[in-house]
Parts: structure tokens; C-alpha cells; sequence
């Protein structure tokens, strides 16, 4: 009973959590969005008249307090209206809605690879800790993480595309347009992964409990895959929420450099043209995205580390 | 890690305090190339060759290592050398001035969080989680979309990156600070919250905020060159390493050296001060380990 109690007010605390920070979302977007100056001014021409000026001040609620303009742009975005785009004259939702598989697409299968590359490799740099499978793996790691992402994409090009002719420079028609977008995407997050995994497992191995499953015998291998491994890919999961952050930061100038039609480009593209509703579209989309993220993160954390549901007061990260 | 000093010479840490640290190799190097960068930067009027806009058309695309051009020239036949110098200009003038405005900003309100407390504190761990949470680039653009591009927007936009980890470590630290003996015995003798503040806890959490600094540094030059190779950082004719990076990518096949050498500098630059920050969060920080 208790226990169920516990994990209700675990749920309630994060939910109110998730919701708070949308909620400071949608209104630093509308503070920005009220702050770059008449939003008239760059729809009308200069010449308007005054009175045309006005009738449409009206009709976009301009003319009413800061207050129920904030309360109607709530009102707005709860049922679903961005405006319209100013470039493809549509739905600014409708535009963006188009965007999101192919994003979905490069973004999941890149984190994918960096899931299967990044934990073994983490894991088997602490089999053999401080000698050269460990150096190795973290020195690929570090080179993965440290170089800019554009550049890692201009050198691909360079190499696979117009010195060995193996891979189509930019495009989304076949298969193989994705290779070099989801190295270039996954990389660096498989290299964080790497790493991740690492400090994770070496901490854990530290622990009485691995002691004492060596002092009862358990060997080696087992011991660091059964005993070590499922304790240590608890924070990496809590990490991986962190990632897709930085994957959907990264996938603005991967989409861009290999012309991918995602949501990364269309923002690059949009934020180009001032296209204002849909620049604010996707970005209260990736927040939702990212909230939602964070909150199973945190789910998956009370469900998969039973002190997490005890220990409620350490919550608060 | 190979020292400078003489072979033989004692390990650090079973030196007098008073001598001098030795300094590994890798790490000295990084320290010449970013003291390097800075000279380059600062002296960058003086040193340039040409005009970073003065066309040379009847040497277009020269290949480097000629003695007029010592880099090449670009398509319009302008000195890459000269671009390249007035990029780091401009890209280490964005990340310096980031770097302090988001150490200032997000010290400051970690100290007001430490010492109001209550609502105050809440909103301020409230944002420092949105910022964290939300991909900061998608932030930027945004702002860029809104605002337009100059450069003091984008040096104050990327000054908003980073403040919530300063925050977070200045609150923290002050508020176990203020627990302990040596700011309670000033506040007895008087001083005010200011100089409690200013004087004595900052000295002491000094160190750490400066290593936060050398990890907020090369993530600012990454994104702002990001977002100029996007065509949305500095604009023409102003020119940054980021930049010069986009705008090569379209001579990739005939002229890959407009690209190649700024690229370099940028990853050599971010490499360096990395380097220089993990020895000096051995060095001066134990905490961050």
C-alpha cells in the first residue's frame, strides 16, 4: 500500500514537473515572440494605412492587454493552432507535421547505433581496464566527441563521396543515403555512450556487493555482465534522455549538410526566412519532445532502481 | 604524461609547496597554440596580409604554399590567410565575451538563489532544468529567427549558454560555505552579505568556476561556428572560423583548403583548452574529479 502511495506521489511530482516546464516554455516563446518588436510591421507592407493598420490590429487581438493576448496565445497553442507559415501559406502544424518522420527515422536508427557501439564498447574498455583495449576505446572516444560535427560530415564527403565514389553526397531517395547522416549524427553520441558506460561500470565494480560476489567465486566475465553491467545501465539509461537533446541539436546541421527533409532542416530553413510560425512550431514541438523524454527517463529510473521510489527526498536533481 | 623538467626531478606532489608545477608536455603545447591564438587575434589588424574583402581576380583559386598567398585564395581571390586571421578574431571575441557574460550571470544568481533562498531559489534550479533540458541550438535559433543576426545578439545569446552549470555550482558551494566556520565568523564581525560574498566565498570557489569556464569555452566556439556554417551566426562581410567552414563547403571539390584550415583551428582550439581544462580540474579541483 505504502509502496503504491510512494510511487503515486513520485508520478504526480514528475508530472506536475513535465508540466511546469512546458509551461515556461510556451511563455518565454510568447515573451520572445512579443519582444522582436510589431508583428504587423513585418506582415503589412510599410505603406499601409493607419486605419487598414488598425482593423488588422484588432483582428489578431493585438489592440487587447499583454495579459489576454498571453491567455489567448494559451488558449491557441492547447488546441493545437501555430498560425500559419508565411512561406508555404498552410498550417504552420501542417508544415512541420510532414518533417517529423523523416526525422524520427534518422534520429532513431542514429541513436540506435550509438546504443549497440557505444555500451560495448564502454563496457569492454573495463575488461580490460588500463591496458590498450581501454586506451584505445576512450582515445576513439574522445576524437569521436571532439570534432565539430560539420567538419566530420565535410570529411565523409571528402572520402566516401568524391575520393572513393562509394556513397551519394546529399538526398533521401535510397538506403544509402542515410549512412553518412547517421554516422555523422551518432558518432559523438556513441562516443558519450562510451564513455558513459565506463565511468559507470567502474564505479559500480567498486562496490561491496561485487566484492563479495568475487569472494563467492563468481568468475570474471559473468560477474562484470551479470552482476556489474544491469547496476550500471541504470544512469546510462538517465543519460540517454540527456542525448536526445544533443542528437536533435545535432540533427539541424546534419539534416542540413545531407539535405535530409527532417524537422532540422525546415528549421534552418525557416529560421532563414523568418517564418516565425513555423520556427515556433517545432520548437515548443522538441520541448514537448524533450519533457517527455525527461519524464520517462525518470519513470523508467523509479522503475528500473527500487531506492529511487524509497529515497523520494533525492529526487530532486 | 612526459614532463619539461629535468629527468629524475620529484613528482609534483612530493615537491615544497613553494616550486614551481611542472606542466606535461601536451598540456604546455596547448597553452603556446591558445596564447598563439590570442596574439593572432589581438594583433590581427597588423598581421594580416591583405584586406579580409580585397579581391586579387587575376589570382582566383591559387593553390596555398605560393608566396603571395601563403594559404590560397578563395574563388574571388581572396587571401584565405587574411580571412582566416580576422575569423579568429571574431570567433574567440564571441567565445570569450560568452564565456564571461554566462559565468557572470549564472554566478551571480547562484549566489542570490544561495542567499534569498525560498521562491527566488526555486525559480532559479526551475530554469537552470529547462535550460539543461532543452537542445540549446534549438534555443538559438529560435532567438536568431526572432531577432536577427548582429554581432552583439549572437554574443549575447551564446553568453546565455552555460549560466545554469555556473549557477548550480556557485549555489551549491556558497551554501555549504556559508555553513561553515570562516563566513559565520565574518557575519559576526559584520561584513555585509556582499562582501561575504564577494571576498571570501568567491575566492574559494574560484578554482572551480574557472574550470567550468575552460568546458563552456570550446562548446560556445562549437556552437557558434555551428550556427555560422549554418549561414545564420555572423554575417558578411564579417567573417568567423564557422563561417569560412560553410562557405568552403561549396568549393569542397576544387578548393578544399578555404575549408580545411579553418576547420583546423577550430578543432586544435577546442582540443587545446579542453586539454588545458581536465589538468586544471586535476590541479585545482578535486571535487569535479
Amino acid at each position: 500500500m505504502s509502496r503504491l502511495k510512494g510511487f503515486l506521489w513520485f508520478l504526480a511530482l514528475r508530472l506536475a514537473r513535465a508540466t511546469a516546464t512546458l509551461a515556461i516554455c510556451v511563455t518565454i516563446v510568447f515573451v520572445v515572440l512579443r519582444s522582436a518588436g510589431d508583428p504587423l510591421a513585418s506582415l503589412l507592407p510599410d505603406d499601409t494605412p493607419p486605419d487598414v493598420v488598425e482593423i488588422y490590429r484588432e483582428r489578431f487581438g493585438l489592440d487587447q492587454s499583454i495579459w489576454q493576448q498571453y491567455l489567448g496565445y494559451l488558449q491557441s497553442v492547447a488546441h493545437g493552432d501555430f498560425g500559419r507559415s508565411f512561406v508555404h501559406h498552410r498550417d504552420a502544424l501542417a508544415v512541420v507535421w510532414e518533417r517529423v518522420p523523416a526525422t524520427l527515422e534518422l534520429g532513431g536508427l542514429a541513436l540506435i547505433a550509438a546504443v549497440l557501439i557505444g555500451v560495448p564498447l564502454g563496457v569492454l574498455a573495463t575488461f580490460g581496464r588500463n591496458t590498450w583495449v581501454d586506451r584505445a576505446a576512450m582515445s576513439a572516444a574522445v576524437f569521436g566527441y571532439s570534432l565539430p560535427n560539420f567538419f566530420l560530415a565535410i570529411l565523409l564527403i571528402l572520402w566516401l563521396s568524391l575520393s572513393l565514389r562509394l556513397l551519394p553526397s546529399a538526398g533521401s531517395d535510397l538506403p544509402q543515403h542515410l549512412i553518412m547522416p547517421i554516422i555523422v549524427l551518432g558518432a559523438p553520441a556513441a562516443a558519450k555512450i562510451a564513455r558513459f558506460t565506463r565511468t559507470s561500470m567502474v564505479e559500480v565494480i567498486g562496490q561491496p556487493f561485487m566484492r563479495a560476489a568475487a569472494a563467492k567465486g563468481v568468475p570474471t566475465r559473468p560477474r562484470l555482465i551479470g552482476h556489474a553491467f544491469p547496476n550500471a545501465a541504470i544512469p546510462v539509461v538517465t543519460f540517454l534522455g540527456f542525448e536526445i537533446g544533443a542528437m536533435i541539436g545535432g540533427g539541424v546541421v546534419t539534416e542540413t549538410i545531407f539535405a535530409w527533409p527532417g524537422l532540422g532542416r525546415l528549421l534552418v530553413q525557416a529560421v532563414g526566412q523568418r517564418d516565425l510560425a513555423v520556427v515556433q512550431t517545432i520548437v515548443l514541438m522538441i520541448a514537448a519532445t524533450m519533457v517527455c523524454a525527461n519524464l520517462l527517463v525518470d519513470l523508467a529510473y523509479g522503475w528500473l532502481d527500487p531506492r529511487v521510489r524509497v529515497g523520494l527526498r533525492g529526487t530532486g536533481k | 604524461m612526459t614532463d619539461l623538467a629535468a629527468p629524475g626531478a620529484p613528482a609534483s606532489h612530493q615537491q615544497p609547496v613553494r616550486r614551481r608545477p611542472t606542466i606535461p608536455l601536451g598540456v604546455a603545447l596547448a597553452i603556446a597554440w591558445l596564447i598563439g591564438m590570442i596574439v593572432v587575434a589581438l594583433l590581427a589588424d597588423r598581421i594580416t596580409p591583405y584586406g579580409v574583402t580585397a579581391m586579387d581576380l587575376k589570382n582566383r583559386l591559387a593553390l596555398p604554399g605560393n608566396t603571395g598567398h601563403w594559404l590560397g585564395t578563395d574563388e574571388l581571390g581572396r587571401d584565405v590567410l587574411s580571412r582566416l586571421i580576422a575569423s579568429v578574431r571574431i570567433s574567440l571575441m564571441i567565445a570569450f565575451g560568452a564565456t564571461l557574460i554566462s559565468a557572470f550571470v549564472g554566478t551571480l544568481l547562484g549566489f542570490l538563489a544561495a542567499h534569498l533562498r525560498g521562491a527566488f531559489e526555486q525559480m532559479v534550479l526551475m530554469l537552470a532544468d529547462f535550460q539543461a533540458s532543452m537542445p540549446f541550438l534549438i534555443m538559438a535559433l529560435a532567438v536568431l529567427a526572432f531577432f536577427g543576426s548582429s554581432l552583439p545578439t549572437l554574443i549575447g545569446l551564446m553568453g546565455i549558454y552555460g549560466w545554469e552549470r555556473y549557477a548550480r555550482i556557485s549555489r551549491g558551494l556558497a551554501i555549504s560555505a556559508g555553513q561553515q566556520g570562516y563566513a559565520g565568523a565574518i557575519r559576526q564581525l559584520g561584513a555585509t552579505p556582499a562582501r561575504i560574498y564577494l571576498r571570501h566565498i568567491l575566492p574559494n570557489i574560484a578554482s572551480t568556476l574557472i574550470v567550468s569556464m575552460t568546458l563552456v569555452f570550446p562548446e560556445v566556439i562549437l556552437l557558434e561556428s555551428g550556427l555560422s556554417f549554418l549561414g545564420l551566426g555572423v554575417q558578411p562581410p564579417m567573417t568567423s572560423l564557422g563561417n569560412m567552414v560553410g562557405y568552403g563547403r561549396e568549393y569542397l571539390t576544387r578548393a578544399p583548403w578555404i575549408m580545411l584550415a579553418p576547420s583546423l583551428a577550430i578543432v586544435v582550439t577546442t582540443f587545446a583548452v579542453s586539454m588545458l581544462g581536465d589538468w586544471l580540474r586535476d590541479r585545482l579541483d578535486p571535487t569535479l574529479r
